[in-house]
């Protein structure tokens, strides 16, 4: 190689010389790159890989602290996603309210022991004591059905009725 | 195939050294004073040029070798008009250009030697007396390349005699060409079965070309030297960036690899989450109710005496309530925000987004509520 490059004219060497040059700049300029996408990729996998890790580490406290939290419970006093509608229903039905409601199943989230299932409920136009009757009575409920999220409004027109919107969740257990 | 085909022609990878008959020359041993620096002998060289020769200096081609700390010189001079326009021509691309015999100086032998060098058109006796590197001895003959061999034993056996101090001498043939590459840094001859050996150093001052004409070569070696380091800095940083590049290809192999792992536990992963989401809102269901109309009931105690309206009120997890109101007295919010404030349940009032329009204020508050401060309302009886 060196007798190769001495023996080109000095304006051959040169071009040389700038052409390797310009390639392993440019070169290196995107070894760089990449190695800094890697690099960041890389501390993002680990970081991802760890907290897998970590959840699977903690499988055994996390299925039995679930195991636990439900022991408590009556499955004959749990709640589907039906079956919570019609209970919703039928309290609104007891403090006669029933034609001032809708209700809509929003979810269910599953495991194998146990399902949570969100319905969201509203009371429109409704006066607070007939609120605060619904809502004693579903406190009953407690604790297979509960209140997640709770929204009350003021009717412009008629500051004396209400609209509550709730979303309620009851545990259901499956066995 | 080779790529760069040229790498296999030794011919054209060789160095081109001219070496000049060793009769066209007139040389001679000079003793230099113990101490002398190197950079001093080329002016000592002209000097005795000068004296010895019945020509100017740029009349002459010459040359000198002196290793350093040699204790003497030895000096060879020619008048230029020997050569031809067509002999300098051939000099141009040449890495030497010297006479025969002065290749076999790089032999540099450390104990007595002596050598006959044979030429096509001369003999040369070169004797060493052990003590300097340089040759105390340097006898020349003009032969006739035609001349019968009687009269070349009769110049060889002059020539002998005048090594009568020097061991018997080898008679070896006069060097016609380099051993040397193209890039070496050093010119060698191969002189019977020895090797003579110059640095690039020494053969600036043994060759006879025109001093300034060197100078220029010597800049022209420099910069090409630069070029050829700089070229191999270039050729080091693209071997780099190709090992750089196979880590990167390695590196995202083992990327692709922790993507399937990841890939693969992630529903397992996904049902251990779910299952911790849903025990803790299962637990909070038992043990941290969301108490919306106990926490309105509360904030709802400090309203008499107020000209505020509640438009909505909206829970912000278990214990946070946001409350927007108007009021058509704007004191009457702060008032309110204080009052608030002072409730043993209440943890925190936040005053958000207020506006005033029509001479009607409206207002947002944020209470947070202390973790179980608020009680459950009783059960219907």
């Amino acid at each position: 190689m060196k007798a190769f490059f001495f023996s080109r004219h000095s304006r051959e060497k040169v071009l040389l010389t700038a052409l390797l040059a310009l390639v392993a700049v440019v070169w290196l300029l995107r070894v760089g790159r990449s190695s800094r996408e890697l690099w960041l990729e890389w501390r993002t996998a680990a970081a991802t890989l760890a907290t897998q890790q970590q959840w699977i580490d903690n499988r055994a406290n996390i299925e039995v602290a679930a195991a636990k939290a439900i022991e408590h419970l009556d499955p004959a006093r749990a709640f589907s996603s039906p079956q919570l509608l019609g209970e919703l229903s039928t309290i609104a039905d007891k403090i006669g309210v029933r034609a001032n409601t809708t209700s809509e199943i929003i979810g269910t989230d599953r495991t194998s022991l146990f399902s949570i299932n969100s319905v969201q409920f509203s009371l429109r136009n409704t006066d607070w004591d007939s609120l605060k009757r619904f809502y004693l009575e579903l406190s009953q409920r407690s604790p297979y059905i509960g209140i997640e999220q709770f929204s009350l409004t003021v009717n412009p027109a008629n500051p004396t009725l209400l609209t509550a919107t709730l979303r309620v969740s009851s545990v259901e257990i499956v066995r | 195939m080779s790529v760069l085909p040229n790498f296999t022609l030794s011919a054209a990878a060789v160095k081109k050294a001219v070496l000049l008959p060793d009769h066209a020359f007139f040389v001679r041993v000079m003793p230099v004073a113990p101490g002398t620096p190197p950079d001093g002998i080329p002016s000592q060289v002209e000097m005795a040029l000068e004296g010895l020769s019945p020509f100017a200096i740029p009349q002459l081609c010459y040359g000198y070798f002196f290793p350093p700390g040699a204790g003497r010189v030895l000096v060879y001079a020619a008048y230029r008009r020997r050569f031809t326009v067509a002999d300098a021509e051939q000099w141009t691309d040449a890495d030497a250009v010297l006479p025969a015999f002065a290749a076999c100086l790089g032999l540099a032998p450390v104990k007595p030697l002596a050598l006959l060098v044979t030429g096509a058109d001369f003999v040369t006796a070169l004797g060493w007396d052990g003590r300097d590197v340089v040759p105390a001895v340097v006898q020349t003959r003009a032969v006739a390349i035609d001349a019968p061999p009687e009269e070349r034993a009769a110049v060889q056996a002059e020539l002998a005699a005048q090594l009568k101090a020097f061991p018997p001498p080898a008679e070896v043939a006069a060097p016609t060409a380099t051993t040397s590459r193209i890039g070496d840094g050093d010119l060698r001859f191969t002189i019977g079965t020895l090797t003579a050996r110059f640095e690039s150093a020494q053969l600036d001052a043994l060759d006879v070309r025109d001093k300034t004409e060197l100078a220029a070569r010597r800049r022209d070696r420099a910069r090409d030297s630069y070029l050829w380091r700089a070229f191999l800095g270039c050729a080091a940083a693209i071997a780099l960036a190709a090992v750089l590049q196979l880590g990167i290809e390695g590196g995202r192999l083992w990327l692709r690899s922790r993507a399937l792992q990841t890939a693969s536990q992630a529903a397992a992963v996904q049902e251990i989450e779910t299952k911790h989401n849903l025990a803790n809102r299962i637990e909070e269901l038992f043990t941290r109710r969301l108490l919306p109309l106990e926490m309105i009931t509360l904030v709802g105690e400090k309203l008499p005496g107020s000209n505020i309206q509640f438009l909505r009120t909206v829970t912000k997890g278990l214990y946070v309530l946001e409350i927007e109101g108007q009021t058509n007295a704007t004191t009457d919010v702060f008032k309110y925000q204080a009052a608030l404030k002072d409730l043993p349940a209440c943890e925190h009032v936040e005053l958000g987004q207020t506006t005033d329009r029509g001479g009607v204020t409206r207002f947002i508050l944020t209470v947070t509520f202390k973790p179980a401060a608020v009680r459950p309302a009783a059960p219907p009886s």
